[in-house]
């Protein structure tokens, strides 16, 4: 029984999606496919048990060619083209249940027509296919039709109509005039059409010219593009507010318009994805091209996000949009293990995500960061350079012209003024000793090379008296917070494998454990090391020279190695958490986390020949009492300055503006410096030793650093510039000068903070360390490095170091078969209301198939060989007469196939929630007309002045769908929405009858009727909202008005019309 | 899924046979919309104990060390670094805070932060030790509801809607009161969407009339539109033109009903009183539960109530007590009055943050106490429903840092709050892209039959 129930449960577990019940085979039916008949049945039937090494029952192995025909060590369970002789064959149709596959306890069986296409298959070799999906497109030719041989327009409805053959359906009526315009127009503008629209187009169902001659006028609106953006932006995840918590707005909305503009434009299919990927990498890029690679910023960024956490959350963002955007594919699950029905792998998933790994390099910008010493000038800006596209006006642009013209002929005037101060500037620019002073909050610190030591595995470590762990055979030695037991002395030993030694270092970090809690003594406050070496039976004291550490500097090292206890070096939590190592790396300085102190204890006297010999370090603690005396004297003479204070005084002799053109330097590199902070996971909560040779020389190349620094703020900016602004400017005698420009630079910051911008991708020269997590876990470092790379399995081209133009290249190229597939399979459903695979985000062996195999990959060749051409597809299938049926079902046609397998009839469905916002707006006047630009909003108690206009321009927020669209089934925007599936719920009525747009277009109609000349107002709502007349069972339904006003009778007529079904069904 | 698969599987089910219990579980549209998917069956997997689930949600994790976890060790080592293996523990211990006691016939021990939840102790089960599978909050908030680690899956209340159906069309069948965190329908039908209500206020956007729209214009409205899309379904053939009239007339009933059982003026003053009402320290879990009570007894299947603020990495012995008091009388008072109402019977009450904390002082860093996340032992308090009165499941380590017998996960959880409600968790599924989706995610997880009298 336990047996029973656990194989039940794993038979649960990996049964994909079963073929639909009733869907008989094979539109294009013909010999036996292994991709349309086989792989359903073993998938469903064997692969539970038979399908995956790890869990595989009696060495029956079936999941390709060579393993169930023995050549991989398996069972050969297949012989090619000898149904009879195939054990496979045998075992499903045997009669006696114990021989009988799969076996009774499983709950499944084949039918009699699954073992016969199994004979058939085995019968003609076995063949197994590669996924459908992943299969090169081959252009099919077009069926050959027995009957309703004049239905077809064009080649779609070949196929539609072979694919009907035999299932007794056949193509429905054509829609009529009133219905093909509405459809149209709702199909390619989002739009309701007007009553004149409907008058105007009579006779389309019956006059080719004329329909195609509609099509292309609908195709060639602007409408169109707008009607297209509003699934794009949910599939990229547009919107204009950055983070999760939505309060931090951007200027995204270029990109958002690009995408209108682009559809608009008929851009090719092929460059739109490239721009998008990668517009910043192509040569030359124009500006539209950069706005368009704004498209990799479109992730939710997060708040206390910690560096790397950060960055990998956007990296899979990037990684899970592009596998849902173009591949069809939710790589989503290969981000902690290999896909489990697919070929896709946890390697490739970050072999993809590395190909975004250029792009974070300015900023992990971490939502409510505000580390600026000034506030932002725009909340836009924040803190970290963004990576932004600028766009001045012509006239922006010739006024920052003017300006900095004028503002250099005044620094001309006032370097001029004062050549006296040559002599500060000089002492300024050159004395590296003096920049300490200025830099003074970036802290001293040993650079990695100098510590990396050789670790030293301690043989024993043990407490002298007290409690306190003993380690053995450890590079950790001491654990942290035994450090915080008062008087207590821990000796370690070490066996030494070092020819020579000269210095010995300790590291003291902070934990990081699993659960992310920290473990933090209150201080670690040692008073004395002692170092000796073990000769014979003793042990030699060895002389320190030197002790220095990566601390402050508030405590003196030396009283570590002084020989009184009451001395003591001391270092706090917040020095331990606080640290930060600065590096500088291509064209940024780097900060990263480190969360460790380093000791150096520097020997008087190298030791030669110490392999083979062993060391013990004695670590003796601050006792309680002495520690709280030496707290009290903290600012006592008793604390020596450490070396690295010697430094710090600085040179200059000036008054106090030239401490605020310190402080004036400071802010401006502070704000202007390119950090990334990374978070160093090395930590551990232990002491570890180590050893060199070569000696830590003293005292640590704090300067070195700070040149490099300097080094790197002269390259990054002018920093004559600097020292005029902050220097000169801020001097007494040029006050005047320095009005005059402060003014200047106050009105050039108004005017960058005006200028249009939008996000782009940049590329860094340095790319962030992508390595296969295990179980997706960002914390274990133990996977493996990968780089770029494109799927093999896919016969992607194998190129070294790829971008993401490569990527982007790739993703349109004919050697991925995928693109087109997934976007025609996206268009046909936008306008037949079905797609031909229903699984839209999953063309994976975790999806259904095709329906229509061959129209698919007809539409896609179509699609490659028009150049990508979306317009050209679109017009196909709404030229087509399978387009052009009436969706209402015969009763036989909707007993045949309820679910339109077949596309015997048009689809029915309500318009998105967008466009049915632009109905209300449309249908009662209130539609404003403008294109693009920024974002308007709805209702009569809107703020702004950009009102009404079409819906696809209303901000919109990561996490908050406005309500009303909401209602309509909008999604938040965290993760690609591909599909929003069609609901009716009472929420909908609410906000159909009661939200305040609704009133405000009833009243607008309600007055319209009183300076319609018609005189029957009725028939005037019917004709605005539903482009047709009333009928006479209608008109009962309705009843005059009584003696309320008239408007407020009306409005409520309006309301009730504006709510119905058929206001908003496209049929 | 396929509803015919489903109902095969329920036919020849290893464990379960399908119950067509009278009355209970009655098919019911779960709303009018039309989905027509679900509710998925008519019957039961198990004989159901419950009908319905109240879930509060300790958002952010209670400390079980001011609850329910007395444990003397840490009064030993209070403020000292116990001698362990390095991942264990490596701060300085916190003792509980508070005093202990036994309370009720079954004499469980508990801090003396909770003296009204110590009057019905004795109806209640604590169980130690739920674990969870992610130590940071967004990950074990989408474990905890959902099973997955990834946002955005199914929440609990969607699938027992998507199970069940709701027993009464003019309400949403899952309710969230006080946040509106993981109450996703995943890929579930979008009308399983956890509904939020705010419990003082409008309840939900658009609820109420326009202002120039009086109540009989609204009915005449409603009524017009149900009987105009009549008629184009009968002229079109557009079926769902009849369901989009009948969620009009759903969307009217919901306008009066949705105030009217959140209205708390029309219970009783001793009502208010038992619920912390008139005492703001109490008021809003008060108002949450005596919402969520009203909602449960006009037949909304799940109540999902948020008391957020449990997350006291610091501050713990200013912000415990506020946090206790909150709770402590509201929910006592739910469970006496669920009680006398005969609603206790069937109806789950569970109480539960997504983990537990830890024995050390992480508060100590910044002064004060405080205590980190501890995805290994945390505290659930149930209680109806079938559950065991006065009972006490799973045991912890001598820190409480470790569960050493009886571990219940976040997926054991859902696995038995579903067994109360008839329902198998291996057998309550959806498949999608190839994987068959169950409430309790991947993995093995059991029911813990235990927990039942």
């Amino acid at each position: 029984m336990r047996l029973l129930s656990a194989l039940t449960i794993c038979l649960l577990l990996v049964g994909p999606a079963q073929a639909k019940p009733g869907f008989p085979a094979a539109p294009d039916a013909g010999t036996v496919s292994y991709n349309r008949d086989i792989r359903p049945i073993l998938v469903k039937n064997c692969f539970g048990c038979h399908g995956d090494v790890k869990q595989l029952e009696g060495n029956v192995l079936l999941k390709t060619f060579a393993d169930a025909t023995g050549k991989t060590g398996f069972e050969p369970v297949i012989v090619p083209g000898e149904p009879q002789k195939s054990i496979l064959v045998q075992r499903v149709s045997a009669s006696e249940p114990e021989l009988r596959m799969p076996p009774p306890e499983s709950e499944k069986q084949l039918s009699a027509r699954e073992i016969t296409l199994l004979e058939q298959w085995v019968a003609a070799g076995a063949e197994y296919e590669q996924h459908w999906s992943y299969m090169p497109i081959e252009r099919p030719a077009l069926p050959v039709l027995d009957e309703h041989s004049d239905w077809p327009r064009n080649p779609i409805d070949h196929f539609v109509l072979a694919g009907m053959q035999g299932t007794g359906l056949s193509p429905n009526t054509a829609a009529d005039d009133r219905t093909l315009v509405r459809r149209l127009s709702m199909d390619l503008h989002g739009l309701v059409p007007g009553f004149d629209d409907v008058q105007q187009n009579a006779g389309i169902s019956s006059d080719d010219q004329a329909y195609s001659d509609l099509v292309d006028s609908l195709l060639a609106s602007p409408h169109f593009g707008e009607r297209m953006a509003v699934p794009w932006l949910d599939w990229v995840k547009y919107s204009d507010e950055i983070s999760d918590r939505g309060d931090y707005l951007t200027t995204f909305y270029p990109y958002r318009n690009y995408v209108i503009k682009s559809f608009n434009e008929n851009k090719a299919f092929d460059q739109f994805t490239i721009e998008q990927l990668a517009g910043d990498l192509l040569p030359e890029p124009t500006r539209e091209q950069l706005i368009a690679s704004g498209y990799n910023h479109l992730i939710v960024r997060v708040q206390d996000g910690v560096g790397a956490e950060a960055i990998h959350k956007y990296l899979t963002e990037r990684v899970d949009k592009l596998g849902q955007i173009w591949l069809a594919a939710s790589l989503e699950c290969a981000q902690c293990h290999d896909h489990k029905f697919d070929t896709w792998s946890q390697k490739q998933y970050y072999q993809f995500a590395s190909f975004f790994s250029d792009l974070d390099r300015v900023g992990v910008w971490t939502v409510g960061v505000s580390g600026s010493s000034t506030a932002p000038r725009n909340p836009d800006d924040a803190y970290f350079k963004l990576p932004r596209i600028y766009m001045p006006t012509e006239q922006q642009q010739s006024r920052l012209d003017a300006i900095d013209q004028t503002m250099a002929s005044l620094r001309e005037q006032l370097e001029q003024q004062n050549e006296a101060s040559e002599t500060l500037r000089k002492q300024l620019l050159s004395d590296a000793d003096s920049i300490p002073d200025y830099f003074g909050w970036i802290e001293p610190q040993f650079t990695r090379a100098e510590v990396e030591g050789t670790a030293l595995t301690v043989e024993t470590a043990r407490p002298q008296g007290g409690n306190g762990a003993i380690v053995t055979g450890d590079v950790q030695f001491l654990r942290l917070d035994d450090a915080t037991v008062p008087g207590v002395e821990y000796v370690a030993e070490f066996p030494l494998e070092h020819a020579q030694l000269s210095a010995l270092m300790l590291r003291i970090a902070r934990e990081r454990d699993s659960h992310y809690s920290f473990a933090v003594p209150d201080e670690v406050a040692i008073s004395e090391v002692a170092v000796s070496l073990k000769q014979g039976d003793s042990w030699v004291p060895i002389d320190l020279a030197r002790a220095e550490s990566t601390d402050l500097g508030r405590f003196n090292e030396d009283a570590m190695i002084d020989g009184d206890r009451g001395t003591y070096w001391s270092v706090t939590p917040e020095d331990l958490f606080h640290k930060y190592r600065y590096e500088r790396k291509d064209d940024m300085l780097l900060r990263t986390l480190h969360n460790e102190a380093f000791l150096v204890f520097n020997l008087q006297e190298a030791l030669k020949n110490a392999s083979g010999k062993t060391l013990r370090v004695s670590i003796r603690f601050a006792d309680e009492a002495r520690r709280a005396r030496q707290l009290n004297l903290s600012y006592t003479p008793s604390r020596v300055a450490s070396p690295f204070q010697k430094h710090v005084a600085g040179p200059v002799q000036a008054g106090s503006w030239m401490r605020g053109a310190r402080q004036g330097i400071y802010n401006f590199v502070h704000d202007n410096l390119f950090f990334t902070d990374f978070w160093d996971f090395t930590v551990s909560g232990w002491f570890t030793m180590a050893a060199t040779a070569a000696g830590v020389s003293a005292p640590v190349p704090f300067n070195d650093i700070m040149k490099s620094v300097l080094a790197t703020i002269k390259e990054m900016f002018a920093w004559e510039e600097i020292y005029t602004d902050h220097v000169l400017l801020r001097a007494p005698q040029n006050a005047e000068i320095g009005s005059q420009i402060r003014r200047l630079e106050r009105e050039k910051e108004k005017i960058w903070g005006e200028v249009e911008r939008s996000w782009r991708s940049a590329s860094s020269t340095r790319s962030w360390p992508v390595r296969v997590l295990k179980g997706g876990e960002l914390s274990d470092t133990s996977g493996e490095l990968v780089g770029p790379g494109l799927p093999e399995f896919l016969g992607a081209p194998q190129i070294p170091q790829p971008t993401r133009l490569d990527l982007a290249q790739w993703l349109v190229s004919d050697d991925n078969p995928l693109t087109a597939r997934v976007m025609v399979n996206r268009l046909w459903r936008l306008f037949m209301g079905r797609a031909l695979v229903p699984t839209l985000e999953e063309f994976g062996s975790g999806g259904e198939l095709p329906s229509h195999p061959q129209l698919l990959d007809w539409l896609a060749a179509e699609f490659v060989d028009s150049g990508w051409d979306v317009k050209h597809i679109v017009r196909l299938i709404v030229t087509s007469s399978t387009y052009r049926q009436h969706s209402e079902a015969s009763r036989a046609s909707l007993r045949i196939d309820p679910e339109n397998h077949y596309f015997a009839r048009q689809g029915r469905f309500r318009m998105d929630a967008e466009f049915i916002q632009d109905f209300v707006l449309k249908a009662s006047g209130l539609l404003q007309p403008g294109l693009y630009g920024e974002h308007t909003e709805h209702g009569s108690d809107a703020l702004g002045e950009d009102i009404n206009r079409r819906s696809v321009y209303l901000l919109r927020k990561n996490i908050d769908v406005p309500p009303a669209l909401k209602a309509f089934g909008a999604r938040p925007r965290e993760k690609s929405v591909i599909h929003r599936p069609e609901s009716i719920t009472p929420i909908q009525a609410l906000a159909s009858l009661n939200q305040p747009l609704v009133i405000d277009a009833a009243r607008a109609l309600a007055q319209q009727i009183e300076q319609d000349a018609s005189g029957d107002p009725l028939d005037y709502l019917y004709r605005k909202i539903l482009q047709r007349h009333p009928l006479p069972e209608e008109r009962k339904l309705f009843q005059q008005p009584d003696s309320v006003s008239s408007e407020a009778f009306w409005i409520n007529q309006a309301r009730t019309l504006l709510s119905l079904r058929e206001a908003t069904v496209r049929s | 899924m396929k509803r015919r698969d489903l109902i095969k599987r329920l036919s020849v089910g290893t464990t379960g046979v399908a119950l067509g219990l009278g009355g209970f579980g009655q098919r019911v549209l779960a709303s009018a919309g039309g989905a027509d998917q679900y509710p998925i069956f008519s019957g039961h997997h198990f004989l159901p104990r419950a009908r319905r689930v109240i879930f509060i949600w300790q958002a952010g994790g209670m400390s079980p060390y001011e609850s329910f976890e007395n444990k003397a060790l840490l009064h030993k080592l209070h403020d000292k670094s116990p001698v362990k293996h390095r991942d264990a523990c490596s701060a300085a211990c916190l003792r509980p805070l508070y005093n202990f006691s036994q309370q009720g016939q079954s004499g469980i021990e508990m801090s003396d932060q909770f003296p009204h939840l110590a009057k019905v102790i004795d109806d209640m089960t604590i169980v130690k030790t739920l674990q969870n599978f992610a130590p940071a909050h967004p990950q074990a908030s989408n474990f905890l509801f959902s099973g997955e680690r990834l946002n955005d899956k199914p929440s609990l209340g969607a699938w027992v809607n998507y199970a069940l159906g709701s027993d009464n069309p003019h309400l949403p069948g899952f309710v969230a009161l006080g946040g509106a965190e993981n109450i996703s329908n995943g890929f579930l039908p979008s009308d399983l969407h956890g509904v939020f209500f705010e419990t003082e206020g409008r309840a939900l956007d658009f609820l109420d009339n326009p202002r120039a729209i009086s109540a009989r214009q609204q009915q005449a409205a409603v009524r017009q539109v149900a009987d105009l899309d009549r008629l184009y379904a009968s002229i079109s053939g557009d079926d769902k033109a009849r369901a989009h009239g009948k969620v009009f007339e759903l969307a009217y009933k919901m306008q009066s009903s949705i105030p009217q059982v959140l209205d708390l003026q029309q219970e009783p003053d001793y009502i208010h009183e038992a619920y912390g009402l008139n005492d703001e320290s109490t008021r809003k879990v008060g108002v949450d539960l005596l919402s969520a009570r009203r909602l449960l007894e006009q037949g909304v299947r799940f109540v999902r109530v948020t008391d957020g603020g449990w997350d006291h990495h610091s501050g713990l012995d200013q912000q415990f007590p506020e946090k206790a008091r909150g709770l402590d009388k509201p929910l006592s008072a739910l469970i006496s009055d669920l009680k006398q109402r005969g609603m206790l019977d069937d109806t789950l009450v569970v109480v539960a943050g997504e983990f537990g904390r830890t024995p050390f002082n992480e508060g100590k860093f910044i002064g004060g106490f405080g205590r980190g996340h501890n995805p290994d032992a945390g505290i659930v308090m149930l209680a109806g429903g079938g559950i065991r009165q006065g009972f006490v499941y799973g045991e912890t380590d001598e820190f409480g840092f470790k569960t050493v017998k009886d571990p219940v996960n976040v997926n054991d959880l859902n696995a038995t709050i579903l067994y109360a409600l008839g329902l198998d968790h291996m057998r309550l599924t959806y498949e999608l892209g190839g994987r068959t989706f169950k409430p309790t995610g991947v993995g093995e997880c059991r029911i813990v039959r235990d927990l039942f009298a």
